[in-house]
């Protein structure tokens, strides 16, 4: 089984990508917020983690420095999601860390997302 | 030269110069004229004087017989009586002639009839006689007028004591030469040595001192003239020519009166006229002068005075003819009908520029005018606020007297340069009573030209735009919301429509149902990213996302997704799939929203019944792809203008934003290629556009961690 870790602080959308991928047969973890999810990261250490940028606590580029730093977590693709407005800037930084696989908008087709998912992870 | 001067040089030039003229021609003619009478009188008296010696020469001629009395060694016994007698009758001028004895008796004398005197006229020559007997030498004498007849005396003495007398007539010379008359005055008349005229001649109106005759003689030579000289009371002119052999003279005169009278007289005339005229002209300029001149002065120094006060201080004096009264009226009253004028414009320019001073000063733009040195010509209380000038004043100039720094440096950078239209924006800060605020400025700066200006000036306006960028920031954070808090609820919702597609499975009334779901959803999501891509093309900060896309995938998605409306509306989606397929690099999800728009647009507009058709094909350098339908069609002179941003086809205003074709425009452009359509009204549109293949291919995948 595939483990997945979705890092974001809304509600409705991590329970509907939650869903859609335990129905696809991932074994899904959720973090209320940047701190929550760098913690289980290491702790649990999944295949894929899809992480917003706008948080409360901590922003998603801290969390995907973070993760680097850990020898455990640095191998882990990232897939940014943003609901936010994004400009060129924002989209040039997070795809300078190496984590970071792709970066999309939230309002990416669940089919597409599935896709690049599958596509680093390969379902087991 | 003044005026009066003037006009009497012109008015003597006229009138007086032809006068002079002919005086001088007179006074030329005059002389001549003296010259010619005298040559005249010249040739008389030398004529005359010829005569004479003439006369004379004859005279002595006929004196040879006498050699015969005097020669006493002939033989014969001479018979003097006849002798003398033969020699009277041989020459008819011998009026007389007697032979006087040593004592003084007349031995015999022959007297012609013709003389009037009975008497011996040798009895009138004693001194003579006298004269010849001493020097032994022939004698002449005065000549000899007796009971009105002139004789010529000569007394000739014998060797033997005793003397001839003669006595020769003159009347017939005389008469001759008397006779010369010259005009109605002219006379020619023979003087002796003393001045005196030879007796026996008619000299009557020609009475004269004989004392002045003989001083011109002794003055003059041979010959001469006479000028001014009084001869009865009167001025002669004339000449003299001297007879040598008897020291006499002869003189042809003739009256000046009659010589030079007329022309005199005509001399006088043109005299008196000239100064005549002269006097009239001065008193004509005078008059003129008085009656013209003066109130043209008025006026010329009235309206001179008008010029240069602006002011009409008192009217120029009516005086002077008539014409020119009316004439200094109409002037006084065009200069009073100028003042008044000038006087409304003023208080038209005044209020002009009240109302002008009004509206700037209550924009809130601060307003500057600055020439081309620089110097402030004007400006509202805003402008000398915001750059801490205190007051205009002729010595402020733009943009060294500027205080605020903010406001130096950006007008320091904008004077500098030469294009006519300026435009900066500057953050400065503002102090008021209380508090310092940064403010936002733009400064607009637009090129004038005064009448008065060598260079442009420049109007500068400057705009507190602190509020427009608030604006601008709120509809900034607008987007961001509407990205953040309603994209996330939809993307949920659509997530959530997708599942359940999956998990119910396929049945009529859920496929419908869900797939309407699921395509308003993507409807609604893909208007939001339309604005927002609007938004970022627009300021130039969208960043395709390159993929490789399969151009008939792509399409035929596209028309999957609208099966769900096209059905209903009864309208045939179809999709002319490339063969061989093509691959191309392009932001897959702006590139679909191009496609959508596009079918939208088609699918909003065909009518029921009708089709659309998706297509793509390639060039080497393009990718094309197609969008047909069988709507109604554009009309010409619109197939441009609906690519501009809110434009829309009148009769289409509801249905829609406009948004759409502009953004389709701007993604096809960054994507280095082209949009149009083809269409013909009534039969239907064809939207194309092209995708150049030379854009860059997407980055490497990164390779998987497992």
């Amino acid at each position: 089984m595939s483990l997945m870790l979705i890092v974001d602080d809304n509600v409705e959308f991590r329970t509907m990508v939650s869903d859609y991928f335990t129905d696809l047969g991932f074994t899904v973890q959720i973090a209320e917020n940047g701190r929550e999810g760098l913690a289980k990261a290491k702790a649990i250490k999944p295949n894929i983690i899809l992480l917003d940028v706008m948080m409360p606590d901590i922003g998603g580029i801290e969390v995907l420095r973070n993760l680097q730093t850990e020898d455990d977590t640095r191998e882990i693709p990232v897939l940014v999601i943003t609901g936010t407005f994004f400009d060129k800037n924002m989209n040039e930084l997070f795809r300078q860390e190496s984590n970071c696989r792709e970066f999309m908008s939230k309002t990416v087709e669940m089919s597409y997302l599935q896709k690049k998912v599958e596509a680093l992870v390969p379902v087991k | 030269m003044k005026l009066t001067t003037r006009f009497l040089l012109i008015l003597l030039a006229i009138a007086v110069l032809p006068l002079m003229l002919s005086v001088g021609w007179n006074i030329y003619q005059y002389n001549s004229s003296v010259t010619s009478y005298f040559e005249l009188h010249r040739g008389l008296s030398s004529l005359s004087a010829v005569n004479v010696d003439e006369w004379f020469l004859n005279t002595n001629r006929n004196l040879a017989f006498l050699y015969e009395i005097e020669n006493p060694l002939q033989a014969k016994k001479l018979d003097e009586a006849r002798v003398i007698q033969q020699a009277a009758r041989i020459n008819s001028d011998i009026m007389s002639l007697s032979l006087v004895t040593r004592d003084g008796k007349e031995q015999f004398f022959l007297q012609s009839e013709k003389v009037k005197e009975k008497k011996s006229l040798a009895l009138f020559q004693d001194a003579l006689i006298a004269e010849a007997r001493e020097t032994g030498i022939v004698a002449s004498g005065e000549v000899l007028c007796a009971k009105g007849q002139a004789f010529f005396p000569l007394v000739y003495p014998l060797v033997d004591g005793r003397v001839v007398v003669f006595h020769f007539s003159m009347d017939k010379l005389l008469g001759k030469i008397n006779s010369q008359k010259t005009g109605r005055t002219g006379r020619v008349f023979i003087a002796d040595g003393k001045g005196r005229p030879l007796p026996c001649q008619d000299m009557k109106g020609v009475d004269y001192a004989p004392d002045e005759l003989k001083k011109v003689f002794r003055s003059a030579g041979r010959t001469g003239t006479l000028a001014k000289f009084k001869f009865s009371g009167e001025d002669f002119s004339g000449a003299y020519a001297a007879i040598d052999k008897l020291d006499w003279a002869a003189v042809s005169v003739q009256s000046e009166d009659e010589l030079y009278g007329k022309q005199r007289k005509s001399i006088m005339v043109f005299g008196i006229l000239a100064v005549a005229i002269f006097g009239v002209t001065m008193v004509v300029v005078f008059l003129i002068s008085n009656r013209i001149i003066r109130p043209i002065n008025n006026m010329v120094n009235g309206v001179k005075q008008f010029l240069k006060t602006q002011h009409l201080d008192s009217v120029i004096p009516q005086e002077g003819w008539p014409e020119i009264r009316v004439l200094v009226g109409i002037l006084n009253r065009l200069m009073l009908e100028l003042q008044a004028y000038r006087a409304f414009q003023l208080n038209q320019i005044v209020e002009e520029k009240g109302k002008a001073q009004a509206l700037i000063d209550t924009i809130s733009d601060g307003v500057l005018l600055v020439d081309d040195r620089g110097s402030l010509i004007y400006s509202n209380t805003t402008a000398l606020k915001l750059l801490g000038i205190p007051k205009i004043s002729p010595d402020v100039s733009v943009p060294r007297s500027v205080k605020n720094e903010a406001f130096f440096n950006a007008l320091t950078e904008m004077l500098a340069l030469k294009e006519k239209y300026l435009r900066i924006e500057v953050d400065a800060p503002i102090s008021n009573e209380t508090s310092t605020v940064l403010k936002s400025y733009r400064i607009i700066s637009n090129q004038f030209l005064l009448a008065t200006l060598k260079r442009p000036g420049r109007v500068i306006i400057m705009r507190d735009i602190t509020s427009e960028k608030e604006i601008e920031k709120a509809k900034e954070d607008f987007f961001h919301m509407i990205t953040h808090d309603m994209r996330a609820p939809l993307s949920t919702l659509q997530g959530y429509t997708e599942l359940l597609m999956k998990k119910i499975g396929p049945s009529p009334a859920t496929d419908k149902y869900l797939s309407s779901m699921l395509y308003s959803s993507r409807r609604l999501r893909g208007m939001i990213d339309d604005i927002l891509n609007t938004t970022k093309l627009e300021r130039g900060t969208m960043s395709l996302q390159m993929d490789t896309v399969d151009a008939e995938s792509i399409i035929a998605r596209i028309r999957d997704n609208h099966e769900p409306v096209a059905g209903p509306k009864n309208i045939k989606l179809s999709v002319k799939a490339p063969s061989p397929k093509i691959q191309l690099t392009a932001d897959p999800i702006l590139l679909e929203r191009v496609i959508t728009n596009l079918m939208g647009n088609s699918l909003k507009f065909t009518p029921s019944g009708g089709s659309i058709t998706l297509s793509a094909w390639e060039t080497p350098e393009e990718v094309f792809f197609a969008v047909e339908d069988t709507g109604p069609g554009i009309p010409e002179a619109k197939r441009k203008e609906i690519f501009e941003k809110y434009s829309q086809m009148e009769e289409h205003k509801s249905q829609g934003f406009g948004l759409g074709l502009a953004m389709c425009k701007m993604t096809v452009e960054l994507h280095k290629g082209r949009i149009w359509v083809e269409s013909e009204v009534g039969k239907g549109s064809k939207f194309i556009f092209t995708v150049s293949k030379s854009m860059s291919a997407p980055p490497p995948p990164v390779p998987s961690p497992s």
